[in-house]
C-alpha cells in the first residue's frame, strides 16, 4: 500500500452485507464511509468525493438508480466510477444503469467479496 | 267482306302480324309481318286453317276459352299463346281474336298477333337477374348482419372512422370502454373524444397517437396507451389502428381497442415474482456466502472437523444460489422471451465474456478448450443475454461432465440466415434412450444422476429460450466418448421483436 488510500462509499440498506462489505474493504485497505439510504448516500458522496461508490438499487425510499441519476448531473458526481451491485439482476434494470452510465453490475449472490474487491482494484488502477 | 277488305292496305302496313280467317276458318290474308314472323307466304297458307300455326304447347284451356269467346261472338286476348314457324321453331305470342259481324253473324275473325318472344327471353333474364340481386341483397343482408354480429361478438371495442378521425361505426364494447353511446359518436372526432397517456400520464400529442401512423402513412400501428377518462382511473389499452386503403389512398381507418388491465396487472404480478424471488431469495444467501467467506479468510483458527462443516455450508449455500439462479431462469423463460434484453449484440462478445466467466473452472479441470468461429459472425439485433444463458449452461455442462484433462470445444459459426451454436465435449456422454427426454424439466440421466449436482433445469431452461428464440437444438452422444450440442437460431426475429416493442411501451 504505498500508494494513497483509496475512499469507497457503500450504499447498502441491508445492515449484515454492508458489515461484511465494510469489513472486507477495510481489511482490504480501503477507506471505507457507508450509508444505507440513497438521500444519505448521494448526501455523503457529493460532500466527501469518494474515488468509488458501490451502490446497490433496491433502497428505501430513493432507489439506486434514481441515485444515481442525480448523482450523474453533479459536476464531480459525473465521472465518479460507480459499480452497482444488487442481487436484482433484471434486464431493464442493467440496461438502465448502463445507459445511465456504470463501470459493471454485480449480482451479490453470484460474486465473492474478494472478487468485488479485485473489481474495484481494477476500477482504481 | 268487301268493307274488311279495304282495311287490306293498313293491315299490310301493320306491324303486327295478323291473319284473318273467314267463318268456317279458312284463311283468307296474313299480312307481311306475320309472313315474317312464321316464315309461311301467304300463297302456302291460303285457304288453309290457322291450326298449321299451332305448336302443342299453349295449354288447352286457351283454346277452349277462345272457342267458347268466339262462339259467343266476343273478342278474346290471350298472352299465353305459343306457336310454330314454318322451319319448326317456336314463339310466344300475345294475340286478340275480333269477330268481324256481317249481317248479324260472325263472317270473319282477325287475329292479331304481338310477338312477345324477345320480350318473354327479357323477362326471364330479368326476372333471373332480379333473382340474382335478390340473392345478393339476400347475401350482403346476411353479411352486413353477420358483420354487425362480428362486429358486436367482437371482445374489443372497434372503431371505424374517415381519413380525418371522425367515427362512422363503432361497437358495444366500444360504448363500454369508452363510456358512450353509439348515437352520440357518429360523426364526432377520435382525437377530442378522448385523450391517450403514456403509463406515467402524460398525455400523447396528437401526432403521436397509433391512428395518425394508419391516417398518414398507410401504416398499422399499435402499442399500449393508457385511455384518459374523465373521474375514471386509467385504463391500459392495447390499440391497434389499421389504414382503410381503397385504390392506394387512405381513405378511413378501423381502430381495434382492447382493455388489457388484467394483461397489465399479470405482467406486474410476473415482474413482483421475479422481483421477490431475486431480491428477497438471494439476501440471506449472500449474507452466509459472504460470512463464511470472511470465516475461512482466518483459516487457520479451525479444526479440519470445523473447517469440513464450514465447506459444507459454503457448498451448500451455492448449491441454494445456483438453485434460485436456476429457478429465476427458468420462471423468465416460462413468462417469455421478453423477460430477456433484445439489443445489438455480437456471439463472439458474448461468448469472450462467457469464457472469461468460465476460466476458473476450465482450469481447474485441466480442460483443453478450443474457441473457433467463423470469419463474418457480424453484430445483430437479438436477446444477447439469452444467447450468454444457452452458451452458459451449454458449456458449463460440458465443462461438468468432462472428466480432468478432457476435452471441450467452442464452434460459432453462420449460414445466411442463422447463427450456429457448437458445444463439444469429451464426456461422459448421453445414454441413447435418456437422448429424447434430456430436454424435459428436471429429468436427469441415470449415468449423472449421483454423481454430480444439478437441477435438471439447465437443457430445460435452454431449449425453452432456443424455442421462443425460433431456433432448433439437437444433440448427438456417445456413452463415454462425448456429446456434441448444436443450437440453430434465426437471424431474423421479427415477430418477437415487436412482441418486444409492444411490452416495452408498458
Amino acid at each position: 500500500m504505498n500508494k494513497q488510500i483509496k475512499k469507497i462509499l457503500l450504499i447498502e440498506d441491508e445492515v449484515v452485507l454492508l458489515e461484511l462489505l465494510a469489513g472486507k474493504f477495510n481489511d482490504s485497505g480501503f477507506a471505507v464511509t457507508t450509508a444505507q439510504s440513497a438521500e444519505a448516500g448521494i448526501k455523503l458522496a457529493l460532500r466527501s468525493h469518494p474515488d468509488l461508490i458501490l451502490l446497490d438499487l433496491i433502497l428505501p425510499k430513493m432507489d439506486g438508480l434514481t441515485m444515481l441519476k442525480k448523482l450523474r448531473k453533479d459536476k464531480w458526481g459525473i465521472g465518479v466510477p460507480v459499480i452497482i451491485l444488487s442481487n436484482l439482476n433484471d434486464q431493464k434494470k442493467i440496461s438502465e444503469a448502463m445507459k445511465i452510465g456504470v463501470y459493471d453490475f454485480l449480482v451479490k449472490s453470484n460474486v465473492k467479496l474478494a472478487e468485488v474487491v479485485e473489481q474495484v482494484r481494477e476500477v482504481l488502477g | 267482306m268487301s268493307h274488311l277488305l279495304g282495311y287490306l292496305s293498313l293491315f299490310k302496313i301493320l306491324p303486327e302480324p295478323t291473319v284473318i280467317t273467314d267463318a268456317s276458318l279458312s284463311i283468307v290474308y296474313i299480312n307481311p309481318a306475320l309472313e315474317k314472323l312464321s316464315g309461311y307466304k301467304f300463297s302456302e297458307v291460303k285457304g288453309k286453317n290457322p291450326n298449321i300455326f299451332k305448336s302443342g304447347k299453349t295449354p288447352p284451356r286457351v283454346y277452349q276459352a277462345l272457342h267458347r269467346a268466339l262462339i259467343g261472338g266476343k273478342s278474346f286476348t290471350t298472352k299465353e299463346m305459343i306457336n310454330k314457324r314454318k322451319d319448326g321453331s317456336l314463339y310466344q305470342i300475345n294475340s286478340s281474336y275480333v269477330p268481324i259481324k256481317e249481317a248479324g253473324k260472325s263472317a270473319f275473325y282477325i287475329q292479331i298477333q304481338h310477338d312477345i318472344t324477345e320480350q318473354k327471353k327479357a323477362e326471364t333474364e330479368l326476372a333471373e337477374h332480379a333473382a340474382r340481386l335478390e340473392a345478393l341483397n339476400r347475401s350482403l343482408k346476411e353479411e352486413f348482419v353477420k358483420g354487425e354480429a362480428l362486429l358486436e361478438s367482437i371482445g374489443d371495442g372497434v372503431i371505424a372512422m374517415d381519413k380525418k378521425g371522425a367515427i362512422i361505426a363503432l361497437n358495444k364494447k366500444t360504448e363500454v370502454i369508452f363510456g358512450w353511446k353509439t348515437k352520440n359518436m357518429l360523426g364526432k372526432s377520435v382525437f377530442t373524444e378522448f385523450k391517450l397517456a403514456d403509463e406515467q400520464g402524460k398525455i400523447i400529442p396528437k401526432d403521436m397517437r397509433p391512428i395518425q401512423l394508419a391516417l398518414t402513412t398507410a401504416q398499422v400501428g399499435h402499442g399500449i396507451y393508457f385511455l384518459v377518462k374523465k373521474g375514471v382511473e386509467k385504463i391500459p389499452l392495447f390499440i391497434t389502428s389499421a389504414p382503410v386503403i381503397v385504390d392506394g389512398i387512405v381513405v378511413g381507418a378501423v381502430n381495434i381497442y382492447r382493455n388489457v388491465s388484467q394483461q397489465v396487472a399479470i405482467d406486474r404480478a410476473k415482474d413482483d415474482f421475479l422481483y421477490f424471488a431475486s431480491h428477497t431469495l438471494r439476501t440471506p444467501l449472500s449474507a452466509v456466502a459472504w460470512s463464511i467467506e470472511r470465516l475461512n479468510e482466518d483459516g487457520q483458527n479451525f479444526s479440519v472437523e470445523q473447517k469440513k462443516s464450514l465447506n459444507r455450508i459454503y457448498d451448500q449455500t451455492q448449491k441454494m444460489i445456483q438453485l434460485t439462479n436456476d429457478l429465476l431462469d427458468v420462471t423468465r423463460m416460462e413468462f417469455g422471451i421478453l423477460s430477456y434484453k433484445y439489443e445489438e449484440a455480437n456471439p463472439l462478445m458474448i461468448a469472450a465474456d462467457l469464457i472469461a466467466d468460465l476460466k476458473n473452472r476450465i482450469k481447474d479441470k485441466k480442460i483443453t478448450f478450443n474457441f473457433t468461429s467463423g470469419k463474418d459472425i457480424k453484430t445483430y439485433k437479438t436477446y444477447s443475454n439469452a444467447i450468454y444463458i444457452i452458451l452458459h449452461n451449454l458449456l458449463s455442462n460440458a465443462v461438468k461432465f468432462t472428466p480432468i484433462g478432457g476435452k471441450v470445444s467452442l464452434k460459432i459459426s453462420n449460414t445466411e440466415k442463422e447463427l450456429v451454436l457448437q458445444v463439444s465435449d469429451s464426456g461422459v456422454g448421453i445414454p441413447k434412450t435418456a437422448q429424447a427426454r434430456i430436454f424435459q424439466k428436471m429429468y436427469r440421466a441415470h449415468n449423472v444422476r449421483d454423481k454430480f449436482e444439478g437441477s435438471g433445469l439447465g437443457l430445460y431452461i435452454t431449449s425453452g429460450i432456443i424455442n421462443h428464440m425460433g431456433g432448433k437444438i439437437t444433440v448427438k452422444s456417445k456413452l463415454g466418448q462425448g456429446t456434441t450440442f448444436t443450437v440453430v437460431l434465426p437471424f431474423a426475429l421479427e415477430i418477437i421483436q415487436s412482441r418486444q416493442a409492444e411490452s416495452l411501451q408498458l
